[in-house]
């Protein structure tokens, strides 16, 4: 054990003492959730109509309120946000379209058939995506309001208790992100010991391979444990609706940097400069943090495949994965730890497997007596 | 604990770099592991503290033999590695503290060991500096606290002297020489000093390419390659070819004499004829001498005559 907690210190003084540059590790995910938070923090729908509406003064009467329709669509949303300008000519409203003042054009007319009172005409610009997106709601919503006893908009979809800001749902990526960055570290300090030849004091005493591991797995514990507590602050401080236990987070995060800490000690075995190894790390954790769904939220279907009759996607195999569902759960979608068992399962044993195998091939490649 | 070595050899793909090498590190005695640089001196150790494996050959150690040196012996060993190995980021006495840890010393052992390294080796005044911040000096001092803080039995000295102070290197030396007189110790010491060598050890074992060209106490390395005076002629090189005549001339005379980066070197028994020989066959020719010596053969001279070359190169 004094072995061990001699590792501990000595990595955790490295650090202490080296804070100028090991601090990267905790400002990096910070400053991406910071970065993120002002990306995608507003309402992942956030859709904004800025239509113009002409009425054919003909049909006037015959015809509900257009604009307060879409006043109400407006009211009742958090996610769209709709703004109606009337004109009395086509032709002023389709000049706005074209030079991009509005993107969405309303053009109620009447109708050539006795059966159908007035006609609608939605128009815009076909390379306008977001009259591509307009397009399809007006469409709802005038068909909901020209038929009889239907609502408007339906409740579910604009639900003003439920945040849809894509940062809401990244944010358990992004901490997930923050204990991958770890590897980069991890990895660099495995291969200073070797680098710097500390590896010849260890050979030489009592310390095995497992005193150096459980050592360092101990300090990343512990870094892991203040790694999550700033991102979280840091999320929440940006808007993050947790509405889950931070407490209970932990679990799958600390299972997570098991992972981490077996990637990064696989790379300090092979790589025999740190700053290969750094390097090496920062490409490796920026690859899992994308399959991991730190950046974007989820993954196409392209990289899906067919295994024992289940549909399976690549990143189903990487670990940190399943910690960032397992966090998304338990944060965001207040779930207990025994709906995420299949998670802390995978996360358990893939970490445990992991630190074995470093074990293994850092005591062969690091400690054995050279042949 | 009494190692001896029998037939070592290491190859490294399939360049020999020692080859069969057999040592004895006699309990309480210092021994001088001497050779040029490249000669085989510091895989040699490596082998003997079991960093690494011999390719042939084996290890004793109290007489039960081995083909490498067993884990469990390592912890008797101590070595000082050639090039500075400190944990750069703790303080001079984290150091030692750290080094104690991974040695399993209990508080009392690490107390005892800690207040005597830091008392020998007067590493007082800067316990609380980091490593890295350290002077050459200090840091040599620490690498050799370090390699010895758990007692061992056996202690390897990889040139523990190099570009340091003339007082750090006097201290080191001073302590080394305590340990020995303890009688505790099994000291083996690599140097390019060999004035300092020749201080210190009780004997010694000369390679070269990695063979051994001779061993012994100093007494019997000086009758062995040294008995007689010690002639050096320096004619300098202003005139190559009148040079080079006066020496074979000279080896005519001195037909054992080596020309050694320039200078002529050779052993004579008797001093003044020796030199009366020497300044008349270079006075003949009419050649100014830059410098000419005649003096009893240190460990140095004996080196350069077995090895033909400089130990610092």
């Amino acid at each position: 054990m004094k072995i061990t907690f001699a590792v501990f210190y000595f990595n955790l003084m490295n650090l202490l003492r080296n804070f100028k540059s090991a601090g990267i590790m905790f400002i990096l995910p910070v400053v991406f959730m910071g970065v993120f938070a002002v990306a995608f923090g507003g309402n992942a729908g956030n859709i904004n109509l800025k239509t113009g509406l002409y009425v054919q003064p003909e049909i006037g009467s015959q015809i509900p309120d257009i604009k307060e329709i879409l006043k109400q669509v407006d009211d009742q949303s958090d996610s769209i946000k709709i703004t109606t300008t009337v004109y009395q000519d086509i032709n002023s409203l389709k000049d706005e379209i074209k030079k991009d003042k509005l993107n969405t054009g309303i053009i109620l007319t009447s109708s050539n058939n006795s059966n159908i009172p007035f006609s609608i005409n939605i128009i815009g610009k076909e390379n306008n995506l977001e009259f591509q997106q307009n397009k399809g709601i007006l469409n709802d919503v005038f068909y909901n309001a020209i038929l009889p006893d239907s609502k408007v908009i339906s409740s579910e979809v604009l639900n003003k208790n439920v945040s849809t800001s894509v940062f809401n749902i990244l944010a358990p990526g992004l901490i997930i992100y923050g204990l991958l960055i770890l590897i980069p570290g991890i990895a660099q300090s495995f291969t200073t010991i070797t680098e710097k030849n500390y590896i010849f004091r260890f050979a030489n005493s009592k310390a095995k391979s497992f005193h150096i591991i459980f050592g360092s797995i101990l300090y990343y514990l512990l870094i892991s444990v203040v790694q999550v507590l700033i991102l979280y602050f840091t999320a929440v401080a940006f808007g993050y609706k947790a509405t889950g236990n931070v407490f209970l987070a932990f679990i799958p995060a600390l299972l997570t940097s098991l992972f981490v800490i077996g990637i990064g000690l696989l790379i300090g075995s092979y790589v025999k400069k740190s700053e290969a190894s750094t390097n090496i790390g920062t490409i490796i954790s920026i690859i899992f943090g994308f399959f991991s769904g730190s950046f974007i939220n989820g993954i196409g279907s392209v990289m899906e495949f067919n295994l024992f009759n289940r549909v399976f996607q690549f990143n189903d195999f990487l670990p940190s994965k399943w910690g960032t569902t397992a966090i998304d759960k338990i944060l965001t979608q207040n779930l207990t730890l025994s709906d995420i068992t299949l998670e802390l399962s995978i996360l358990a044993i893939s970490g445990l497997v992991i630190i074995a195998i470093g074990i293994v091939v850092y005591q062969k490649r690091q400690l054995n007596v050279k042949v | 604990m009494h190692i001896k070595a029998s037939g070592l050899v290491k190859k490294f793909n399939n360049k020999v770099a020692v080859d069969n090498i057999n040592i004895d590190i006699e309990p309480g005695k210092i021994l001088g592991l001497l050779g040029p640089n490249g000669a085989g001196k510091s895989t040699t150790i490596k082998m003997l503290t079991g960093q690494i494996k011999p390719t042939e050959g084996e290890i004793i150690i109290d007489g039960q033999s081995f083909s490498y040196l067993p884990e469990e012996y390592r912890l008797k060993l101590g070595v000082m590695p050639q090039d500075i190995v400190i944990w750069e980021d703790l303080t001079l006495l984290e150091n030692m503290h750290m080094s104690a840890s991974i040695y399993n010393l209990s508080k009392e052992k690490t107390k005892e060991r800690t207040d005597f390294l830091i008392e020998s080796l007067k590493l007082q005044p800067e316990l609380k500096t980091l490593a890295r911040n350290l002077s050459g000096g200090y840091k040599r001092r620490l690498n050799l606290a370090i390699s010895i803080i758990h007692d061992p039995e056996v202690i390897f000295l990889d040139e523990p002297t190099p570009g340091i102070d003339a007082q750090s290197r006097l201290l080191l030396m001073d302590f080394v020489n305590q340990l020995a007189e303890t009688g505790k110790y099994s000291i083996v010491l690599t140097d390019h000093y060999l004035d300092e060598a020749e201080k210190l050890c009780d004997y010694f074992l000369i390679i070269d390419h990695g063979k051994i060209v001779t061993e012994g106490k100093l007494g019997e390395l000086k009758r062995k390659h040294g008995d007689g005076n010690f002639l050096t002629i320096d004619l300098g090189s202003e005139n190559e070819q009148e040079s080079s005549n006066i020496i074979k001339e000279l080896t005519k005379v001195f037909p054992d004499g080596k020309l050694i980066k320039g200078v002529f070197v050779c052993l004579a028994s008797d001093m003044l004829a020796t030199l009366d020989n020497a300044v008349k066959i270079i006075s003949e020719k009419g050649l100014p001498i830059h410098n000419i010596s005649i003096k009893e053969p240190s460990l140095e001279d004996i080196f350069l005559l077995i090895t033909g070359k400089d130990v610092r190169e």
